[in-house]
């Protein structure tokens, strides 16, 4: 059944994360994604990796309380979109030629700000490093991440005292993080030295 | 240096503002001289920070299922898709269209075996015909016409079962001798039919009717005087044709005529 989303609902459904109004957006929306993405040479995962971004982004925007949506939904996503292409289109190309080129950024209200775009896509490149480790390791930092205390993370895992919960904690994050810098993708956009 | 690397859970002691004063000022130290250090702990700061929000990755997660959802689906072109539409409706209206030539065959097929000679015809569209039409749907033009040709035949050509016993074989009244036709008349659709007879004793008015096989009246009750009349086949269409010659009430004669 096909159900017709408001900006509104759309807006708030994002938000709050509610997966019927994300496969709406993706249904609707990603095709002009995948238009953006591919006038540019990418390919269908590119596309895919441009639109998490960018619905990350608005996430993100859409948490920050001053923020306001003008537009709508699709339009503001085709802006992030697109910046999020040109940009990484940019540092490939800087990459591959050394150059100094240089992106035009007038997008007005729509233009990224570096650091979201950056932890947009950083945060991608976690996520996708994440899944691909341990299944002790996932399970380990998922109670982390949702601040589970520690004394529960042991009784929950069978250590035997909140000591060794950090042991393995920070195991588990250096596995993660030697994972993440042997990825190429990380030299890319992370300014580490 | 490689003493920080290998003890890694340093870094992430640091994160968590775990480490003493000492340890943090050593670490703090090495991380000065050591680029790669400073990276790491750099990386482990954003790692925390990305990943603290638990609904990011909640979104994030259901965003990769829905994409990955969509992805096992075949996506087919638009045209592909209004092709197979079509498709289906055209088998569909196929299909409710044979269902309902079969059904209308069954009742047809019933009531032309079993009512043939109760169903009134229509001028110009014989009645025969629209129980033999759902027959031959599926036949070429030129067998269509064959096979409704043949039914036409079959069906103008046969004998109506109460008429054709009183064939020849009739009640003559005494007043009226019938001298022609024969009982059975073959003739072809331009000809002329014969009439006569003789009043025997007394003057009686003579009637003539012809009914077709499906007992309609084509031509009623002509109180003639003349000795005789002639009929012309031409306003016949051909068939099978029953002419009666009654004087007054009484059956004079009875017979058939069949115009080929």
């Amino acid at each position: 059944m096909i159900l017709l989303y408001t900006n509104e609902w759309l807006v708030k459904g994002l938000a709050e994360g509610k997966e019927s109004c994300i496969k709406y957006i993706y249904r609707e929306y990603f095709p002009m994604v995948r238009s953006i993405v591919g006038a540019q040479n990418g390919n269908l995962e590119d596309a895919e990796d441009v639109f998490h971004d960018g619905l990350i982004v608005i996430y993100n925007r859409l948490k920050n309380k001053e923020f306001a949506l003008n537009s709508s939904l699709k339009t503001y996503l085709f802006s992030v979109c697109r910046n999020l292409w040109r940009r990484r289109c940019e540092r490939k190309y800087r990459l591959l030629y050394g150059a100094d080129s240089y992106v035009n950024d007038s997008e007005g209200c729509y233009s990224l700000d570096e650091t979201e775009e950056e932890n947009a896509e950083k945060f991608r490149l976690y996520k996708k490093h994440f899944v691909e480790m341990p299944d002790f390791c996932k399970e380990l930092l998922t109670y982390y991440i949702r601040k589970t205390p520690l004394p529960e993370i042991a009784r929950i895992m069978n250590y035997k005292d909140t000591e060794y919960v950090k042991a393995r904690k920070y195991y588990c994050k250096n596995l993660l993080r030697k994972k993440i810098l042997s990825d190429p993708e990380c030299k890319q956009f992370m300014n580490y030295e | 240096m490689n003493d920080f690397l290998t003890q890694s859970h340093w870094i992430g002691k640091f994160t968590d503002n775990e480490l003493t004063p000492e340890e943090e000022i050593r670490l703090l130290d090495q991380a000065s001289h050591n680029p790669l250090l400073r990276n790491e702990l750099r990386l482990d700061r954003d790692i925390s920070e990305l990943v603290a929000d638990y609904d990011r990755i909640q979104l994030s997660e259901a965003i990769r299922k829905t994409m990955k959802h969509d992805e096992s689906k075949v996506i087919l072109p638009i045209y592909l898709k209004i092709a197979a539409s079509v498709m289906i409706l055209v088998t569909l209206a196929g299909m409710a269209g044979l269902l309902i030539h079969n059904t209308n065959q069954n009742i047809r097929h019933a009531l032309h075996t079993s009512q043939r000679f109760i169903i009134p015809r229509v001028q110009g569209f014989p009645d025969f015909l629209t129980s033999i039409r759902p027959v031959n749907t599926t036949l070429t033009p030129a067998k269509r016409r064959e096979f409704v040709q043949n039914n036409i035949d079959n069906d103008i050509y046969t004998p109506r079962p109460e008429y054709e016993f009183l064939v020849g074989t009739v009640t003559r009244d005494i007043s009226v001798f019938v001298i022609s036709p024969v009982p059975r008349v073959k003739c072809k659709s331009d000809s002329l039919i014969l009439f006569s007879w003789r009043w025997m004793s007394c003057f009686v008015p003579v009637s003539l009717e012809i009914t077709d096989n499906h007992g309609h009246l084509v031509l009623n009750n002509m109180q003639m005087t003349d000795e005789s009349f002639i009929l012309s086949t031409k306003c016949l269409a051909r068939g099978l044709y029953y002419y009666k010659i009654s004087a007054g009430e009484e059956l004079v004669t009875m017979g058939s005529i069949s115009i080929y």
